[in-house]
């Protein structure tokens, strides 16, 4: 048993990463909404090469501690630059919130749809994160939207769903996909995320 | 019994038997563990945490890279309180990813130190590039072969405590004494309630499997 375990592990590695892998690649998306994956930008910019009309969403999440001392620029500061150093015209992206903190963007995105009633909108992310967007995506939208929403996984240049525990970063790809799938499963209610208070070092000393 | 059927022999009775019970035990186990589960992994969680109160004043507050948002704000406030005169952090490497705002982790450091009141001349960069938690006390180990007798406050987070205290301890003996750990709280979760957060289960199973694989290294190389 342990035999054929350790002997097919790589088969069995690349089989439980391949279930984290939701890919729905349509042409006939009029947007795209870039969440993660380091090819994103990329992937981004070729999509508005396509096709002139074609518009970018950023999300647009609640500001770490970094980013509110402006240690850091916040996601949509950077995906914009990102995407103007690709030749993205300005005016082709949009910007969606998330509705409350550590919330979701689920509102912000539904609002968007609301308002661009044509056409579908591709869900770029990384590849060991698309099975649970996909999912989340159904749960918390009408179905009208969600099927308006097709979910495309981005390859990423460290690591690929055979060779993903090479690398630090296929490893941690793939724990939090599986995490990010089993834990609403597992916690019905979820508990509130909250920033520590850096005043509250003190104890320490 | 109908006619034909062959009574069961007192042999596979007692097998049998013995499956029900090893049954009945593993599902008593488990169901224990389920009972259990918020305390065990309260526990598990805190064991993690070896951080210290410092009690006396250090020579060096050393901030190890990762967790940019807690860490470093942490050495500032240990220096402004008088606790150490310098602090110390290791170049890492500078990996440019596109979308990701941090290319380099140390200037990240260097620039929240400045800006919680810690003078540019009050920091020292030790020469990298570190990429571990073995590589950021290989290079500490070789700021304090001059000062052997100086004491260093090794500033991580609170689950990172109990790796970082085996690798230093493991790599550095000579200057053992002199180290002292010290946790942050980490954004998000504790130990008390990590396995609700994606992050928090990615943290602390990873710090498990990684304090195995260095405890093994480590071993391995002292033999």
């Amino acid at each position: 048993m342990f035999l054929l375990l350790f002997l097919g592990r790589n088969a069995i590695l690349a089989t439980l990463a391949s279930l984290l892998i939701v890919s729905q690649a349509d042409s006939n998306s009029a947007a795209m909404l870039i969440l993660t994956g380091d090819s994103r930008f990329d992937v981004a910019a070729r999509f508005v090469r396509q096709d002139a009309s074609h518009r970018i969403i950023l999300q647009d999440p609640p500001p770490g501690r970094l980013v509110r001392l402006k240690f850091l620029p916040s996601d949509v500061e950077l995906g914009r630059k990102e995407l103007l150093d690709r030749g993205v015209p300005e005016d082709r992206i949009d910007v969606i919130s998330w509705s409350d903190e550590r919330g979701s963007l689920v509102a912000g995105l539904a609002q968007w749809l609301d308002e661009h009633p044509n056409g579908q909108v591709t869900v770029a992310c990384g590849a060991f994160s698309s099975r649970n967007i996909r999912w989340s995506l159904d749960r918390s939208l009408s179905p009208d939207l969600a099927r308006r929403l097709v979910v495309q996984p981005l390859p990423s240049p460290s690591y690929t769903q055979h060779d993903w525990w090479h690398s630090k970063r296929g490893v941690r790809a793939f724990v939090r996909g599986w995490a990010s799938l089993v834990l609403p499963l597992v916690h019905r209610h979820r508990k509130e995320w909250r920033e520590c208070n850096p005043e509250l070092f003190q104890p320490a000393l | 019994m109908q006619p034909g059927t062959v009574p069961a022999s007192p042999l596979k009775r007692s097998v049998a038997w013995q499956r029900c019970r090893r049954l009945a035990i593993v599902l008593g186990v488990m169901g224990i563990c389920y009972l259990l589960h918020p305390f065990l992994l309260v526990q598990a969680g805190r064991w993690l945490n070896v951080g210290e109160s410092l009690r006396q004043p250090m020579d060096y507050v050393y901030v190890l890279g990762g967790e940019a948002s807690t860490r470093p704000f942490l050495a500032a406030a240990i220096y402004r309180a008088g606790y150490a005169n310098t602090v110390l952090i290791a170049e890492t490497q500078v990996t440019p990813i596109p979308g990701e705002a941090v290319s380099s982790e140390h200037k990240l450091t260097r620039a929240i130190l400045v800006n919680r009141g810690v003078p540019e001349n009050a920091i020292v960069e030790l020469p990298g590039p570190v990429d571990s938690t073995r590589d950021e006390a290989q290079v500490l180990g070789t700021f304090l072969a001059s000062r052997p007798t100086a004491t260093v406050a090794v500033v991580t987070s609170d689950f990172h405590t109990r790796r970082t205290r085996l690798t230093f301890r493991r790599m550095l003996p000579k200057f053992a004494s002199g180290l002292h750990f010290v946790a942050t709280p980490t954004d998000g979760f504790n130990a008390e309630n990590w396995w609700y957060f994606t992050d928090g289960v990615i943290w602390y199973t990873t710090e498990y499997a990684k304090l195995v694989r260095d405890f093994v290294q480590l071993q391995a190389s002292r033999k």
